[in-house]
């Protein structure tokens, strides 16, 4: 089963929508649950970093995201969702789940010259072979909006694609195992962002 | 690179979609009838994004569950961006709209009452979560704006213009009353006369067919083109305009291929 983690801070009703258009089926989650039963999980996410971590508190899934063995459960992050699972982020105090070695900074620091926010499509200029993004993004355009993001520099060991903007290059997509990530709104980008959900549900 | 956009605008009044020309609304059809004429699904693909304005005499109501229950039945099938606006004055209608699925609102008239309301806007959501809108018309040699459904004259464009940088808008978008619906195409003359903004900017009203959209696209200060003429782009002409587009600029969102 595909379950939608709803943070009650943000909208999923597009993600909702999404996903009944392409008829795969899926539940809501609001509340801790067995995530193990779950084959995959979604985590879309609009607002700050700590009004995120605090929602995942209160909903009483932090822990249960930060313990689940994802051996068996796929998770795609959005957008902030993406940034949760990283370490920490410049936008806020708290803690992320730390499921990517990540951190997330203003894209400012990162040495962006250009307008913050970060807003509107742009196209992935650049993906790494990682068996899943590489043809569904590479030189395709995606709906971003935002002012923090993960720099390309501090890459490790996952597998990524960026966007230019300006100067720099901005983490678009990541790729670890199991754990899936898009900076930019899949549910905002028109057919190719359909198709990335529907191939993250069946994979 | 981040791409110029083309911009669907929809006009509703009263439970029917309306097709505005130089602010003098003409009705349309319902939303059973604008989903029938215009297949969603297929759209995404050729515009960018959706701007849906409340223009219903009791659009300052918080909640205009009918308008509302239209937005939600449009935005069913089409995975773009949504800009609601209408009737914006007070934070409940803000968040009545964001719940209702808006990515952005639309702030116009609010401005010449309360400019606060639209810096706490900004503090609240984000720059980027607030599109600052302007009408205006020439009179007497002068392009001067207005407010209030193009009702109440109120500042120089210039300068009203400058209010909304000043402020910190995410995005302006301008509507030319005297060329809005007449799909003549929009005025070189603005189009010449634009300012460097810090923020991007929309151009709307007289756009008719595909060569317009170009016309207006290929200036630097423009970042997006939008319309609301429900007669010129019926059908496939969303589909029309976007490939002529993109076979003439390439800073525009690739097609799906």
């Amino acid at each position: 089963m595909i379950g939608i983690i709803d943070l009650g801070i943000n909208n999923i009703g597009s993600l909702q929508n999404a996903l009944k258009n392409l008829e795969v089926n899926f539940e809501t989650i609001k509340s801790k649950s067995n995530l193990g039963t779950f084959s995959h999980l979604i985590l879309p996410g609009v607002g700050s970093f700590d009004s995120g971590v605090d929602a995942l508190e209160k909903a009483d899934l932090f822990d249960s995201l930060k313990k689940l063995d994802f051996a068996n459960t796929k998770i795609l992050g959005i957008c902030l969702g993406m940034q949760l699972l990283c370490k920490d982020s410049e936008e806020g105090l708290r803690k992320g789940l730390g499921l990517l070695d990540l951190n997330v900074k203003n894209l400012k620091n990162l040495g962006c010259n250009e307008k913050i926010p970060h807003v509107g499509f742009n196209e992935v200029s650049h993906c790494e072979d990682d068996g899943f993004f590489k043809d569904l993004v590479y030189k395709k355009d995606f709906y971003f909006i935002h002012s923090y993001g993960a720099s390309k520099r501090d890459i490790k060991n996952v597998k990524y694609s960026s966007v230019q903007y300006g100067t720099i290059d901005i983490i678009s997509t990541i790729k670890l195992n199991n754990i899936f990530a898009t900076q930019f709104h899949p549910e905002k980008s028109g057919i190719l962002g359909l198709k990335i959900l529907k191939e993250f549900c069946t994979c | 690179m981040l791409k110029k956009r083309l911009i669907f605008i929809l006009f509703y009044k009263e439970g029917v979609f309306c097709l505005s020309r130089n602010f003098r609304l003409q009705e349309v059809g319902d939303v059973r009838w604008l989903i029938d004429k215009f297949n969603f699904s297929q759209i995404g693909n050729f515009i960018d994004e959706l701007v849906i304005l409340d223009v219903s005499r009791n659009k300052y109501q918080n909640n205009n569950e009918i308008f509302t229950l239209a937005v939600k039945q449009i935005m069913t099938n089409i995975f773009v961006p949504l800009s609601l606006g209408g009737g914006v004055i007070n934070h409940d209608k803000v968040q009545n709209y964001f719940d209702s699925g808006a990515d952005k609102i639309v702030l116009n008239s609010v401005i010449s009452k309360n400019t606060n309301f639209i810096s706490s806007c900004i503090e609240k959501y984000g720059a980027q979560a607030v599109v600052g809108s302007i009408d205006f018309k020439r009179e007497q040699g002068e392009v001067l704006t207005y407010c209030d459904n193009g009702e109440n004259r109120y500042l120089k464009f210039d300068e009203h213009l400058k209010l909304f940088q000043k402020l910190g808008v995410g995005e302006i978008m301008i509507n030319d009353i005297d060329r809005d619906g007449t799909g003549i195409g929009f005025d070189p003359m603005i189009l010449n006369s634009l300012p460097e903004l810090s923020m991007p900017l929309i151009i709307c009203g007289g756009a008719g067919k595909p060569e317009h959209f170009v016309e207006a696209l290929k200036y630097r200060e423009v970042s997006a083109v939008g319309t609301g003429n429900l007669f010129n782009f019926i059908g496939n002409g969303f589909e029309k305009s976007r490939i002529y587009i993109s076979n003439i600029l390439d800073n525009v969102r690739n097609l799906e291929s």
